[in-house]
């Protein structure tokens, strides 16, 4: 029997032609056991932490239980009555409402790291000194990040109200107002990304563009505005695109962090979202593991079909 | 005089392009910067700058006094079972009638005064004043701590406190900076160990005679008072820190960058390792159905986080890892994230090194070890780049998966310190601070390295 396939000089081992079934059944057992060797510390993992919980999170979605004991008795079929309990809970829907109004930071956050992307992309010496104060608050941490907004926002001692009040405005309770606390939190999270990781998207891709198109488009007489309009937007659509994308869906299953900070869910509720509701059903008030379940898969559902939708009539930007 | 804005320009700018776009980029990078400065000037104010002025922007530091007074009142031993015995209530006429602590009635009383002129007698000198105790001789109980009203001048000179009794004498072990002007409560533990003071002025004694620890109410006979000089620079600084040292003092903010360190590294090394081993099976290593496995395997990066916390949640906690450092690493440390980024990367490596490798009699694990690993540096790099700054701003998990105090990561830990004191915000722009600074200077430090691997992966947020 060949002791390694390495012996042989010019016949590896991935492409080997075998002498005899026997050794090809013995090669292909031991690739395969080399592959699972390699494979398995990963796959074991994801399985236990990934995989097992989102079927047991399926199973749930579908039982009663406050997870505090594992009898019998604590543990009740639910069958659908978690989904038609959320298609009724006044509070899901309001907290789907909020996600959905705070996700109006996403295009907005777009067009500000654009802005910025297309400022520090000029040629100044200096240019990497504001990069990197642009970037301080993308990398600082974020619930020192919320805390202090959370400060500047304080209606009588707040930086924000002051600075309002310079200019003769009576500035509103802002984290205190229900009206005011979704714009206030889209502000914040619109001043935290501005010089991070789309910006920096932008930028890459901007210095992607040939400059020919700009020299060919100098030459015809465009202006500034047209060569932006038919040149740099149009070859920014995949970085666009990708970065609606992700902004989509994080804006659906994120907020948490920032209301927990900031707010706490409030003021009634205004500023809670998807997620939040989540946790709120399972870890803070009523520990109600199936339902919170339940709503997760409510979510999941919905980011699959937003993406979904998206990739589909996104596809121009997409293949581009 | 073109500035081509709305694009990308070849050229370097001329002078009056370049003066325009640097007031454009100043202006928003001013606004930037703003909130920044608003919480460093407010970190830096101490308690009493605070409440004089909380909106101005520079901390207002009195002219340094080297003569004045302050006076104490309201003497009391704190028993074990947390029982209150008076040992002493100055009366004593009052110049100024300053507000009294224990309330209206005792108006325009004044406690015992402890006066001071540290330039008169041209050498730094302590002033002192004692007082002799007379607790009733009945009580049984031990005293675990001492506890009196001081009135503060702001002056920044550090407090003493000598106990005497029968059998046993104690010391300060770190004078108390007088840095607060008005009544406030001083607590002297005559434990080894004080508990929590919250941000309380807090006097630890020492024992110099007798046994450590407790003493007999009834055996306390007399308590002296010290003031020893601090010099201007001392006294700035003192102010300028004194939110700095009641942050970190009030909760256990470096048992938090330990935590975080441990458990980032962990699930980083993890991470990486399994990773690696896992991206080299799906890229180079074949076997019947690898490909729809790993269309499988990239199907998992879609779940959403709040699907997985429940499930997760009530694992660790049947398992009893429940606030444990195995509940914040093992669930963070798998997912497909990881091995995708690097299958892609491995993909793009050229066969040749490896053929060499193995003509070279190599098995598959030395080749993984010796010729992918080290080809792979960059990508691995910025796998473990992201994995860690992805678990040390980790907020969800960590929130759930933990209780206690000791477990909780620096986030976890600052957001408890914000329920702990949500308005006062001297407090928490210093304790933000802390947080924030040490790791805002690495990444400043290694700003190129990150936002290259940033735009080389533009995956992950």
């Amino acid at each position: 029997m060949m002791t390694t396939a390495t012996r042989q000089p010019p016949v590896l081992a991935d492409d080997r032609d075998h002498d005899s079934p026997l050794q090809r059944t013995w090669q292909q057992w031991r690739d395969l056991l080399t592959s699972l060797a390699f494979l398995l510390p990963n796959f074991l993992g994801v399985v236990v932490f990934v995989v097992f919980p989102v079927l047991a999170s399926f199973a749930l979605a579908f039982a009663h239980w406050s997870g505090t004991r594992v009898d019998a008795g604590a543990i009740g079929w639910a069958g659908l009555s978690n989904f038609q309990k959320l298609v009724v809970d006044a509070e899901f829907w309001q907290s789907f409402y909020n996600t959905l109004i705070l996700m109006l930071g996403v295009p907005l956050r777009l067009f500000g790291c654009l802005g910025i992307a297309l400022l520090v992309n000029q040629r100044l010496r200096e240019v990497i000194v504001y990069r990197t104060l642009f970037f301080l608050p993308t990398i600082s941490s974020a619930v020192a990040i919320f805390i202090l907004w959370q400060a500047l926002y304080n209606p009588d001692v707040g930086l924000i109200n002051r600075l309002l009040g310079g200019l003769m405005i009576h500035g509103p309770n802002w984290l205190g107002d229900p009206a005011w606390s979704k714009p206030a939190l889209i502000l914040t999270g619109f001043w935290r990304s501005l010089g991070g990781l789309t910006m920096l998207l932008y930028l890459a891709a901007l210095q992607g563009v040939p400059e020919s198109l700009y020299e060919a488009a100098d030459i015809d007489g465009a202006n500034a505005w047209r060569k932006f309009r038919y040149i740099t937007w149009p070859m920014l659509r995949p970085t666009t695109f990708f970065v609606l994308t992700m902004g989509i869906i994080h804006g659906f299953q994120g907020g948490f962090q920032q209301a927990y900070v900031m707010t706490r869910g409030g003021p009634a509720g205004s500023t809670m979202t998807v997620d939040y509701f989540i946790y709120n059903k399972a870890f803070f008030t009523d520990q109600e593991m199936g339902y919170a379940s339940a709503a997760a898969w409510v979510l999941f559902v919905i980011i699959l079909a937003a993406t979904l939708l998206q990739w589909r009539y996104g596809r121009g930007a997409r293949d581009e | 005089m073109k500035i081509n804005w709305l694009g990308y320009r070849p050229g370097r700018p001329n002078v009056v392009q370049g003066a325009i776009l640097r007031i454009v980029l100043i202006a928003c990078v001013a606004t930037m910067i703003l909130p920044f400065l608003w919480m460093v000037s407010t970190a830096l104010k101490d308690e009493a700058a605070y409440r004089r002025d909380p909106m101005g922007w520079l901390p207002k530091i009195p002219p340094y006094s080297p003569a004045g007074s302050l006076s104490i009142d309201v003497l009391r031993a704190s028993t074990e079972d947390f029982e209150d015995v008076l040992l002493a209530d100055y009366e004593q006429p009052s110049a100024a009638g300053a507000a009294h602590p224990a309330g209206m009635a005792r108006a325009g009383k004044h406690g015992l005064a402890l006066s001071y002129d540290f330039q008169r007698q041209g050498q730094p000198q302590a002033a002192g004043a004692g007082h002799s105790l007379a607790p009733p001789a009945d009580r049984r109980d031990l005293a675990t701590m001492l506890t009196f009203w001081l009135r503060g001048d702001g002056s920044g000179h550090r407090l003493r406190v000598r106990l005497k009794g029968e059998g046993f004498e104690y010391e300060t072990v770190d004078p108390l900076p007088v840095t607060f002007v008005g009544w406030k409560e001083v607590y002297c533990f005559l434990r080894p160990e004080p508990f929590d003071p919250v941000g309380q002025a807090a006097i630890q004694m020492r024992s110099v005679e007798g046994e450590a620890g407790a003493v007999p109410v009834a055996a306390l006979r007399r308590i002296d008072f010290g003031l020893e000089p601090i010099s201007r620079a001392g006294q700035i600084w003192l102010r300028l820190t004194d939110s700095f040292r009641k942050a970190w003092n009030s909760m256990p903010f470096g048992r938090f960058y330990l935590n975080s360190l441990f458990v980032a590294i962990s699930i980083t090394v993890g991470q990486t390792l399994t990773s690696a081993m896992a991206a080299y099976a799906f890229a180079r290593l074949r076997w019947r159905g690898r490909d729809k496995f790993f269309v499988a395997y990239l199907a998992t990066m879609m779940i959403p986080g709040a699907v997985l916390i429940v499930p997760n949640f009530l694992v660790m906690r049947y398992l009893g890892w429940f606030d444990t450092y195995k509940a914040l690493i093992l669930p963070a440390m798998f997912s497909a994230y990881g091995t995708f980024m690097l299958r892609q990367f491995f993909l793009t490596l050229p066969r040749d090194l490896e053929d060499a490798a193995r003509i070279d009699g190599c098995g598959k694990l030395r080749v993984w070890l010796h010729v992918i690993l080290p080809l792979s540096k960059p990508a691995l790099a910025t796998l473990a780049t992201f994995t860690f700054l992805g678990s040390w701003e980790a907020f969800q998990w960590p929130l759930f998966a933990t209780k206690s105090m000791h477990m909780r990561i620096l986030p976890i830990g600052l957001s408890s310190f914000q329920d702990k004191f949500s308005v006062q915000y001297n407090l928490l722009m210093a304790a933000s601070l802390i947080v924030m600074v040490p790791t805002l200077l690495v990444f400043v430090f290694n700003q190129r390295f990150f936002t290259r691997g940033i735009v080389l992966s533009g995956m992950k947020e």
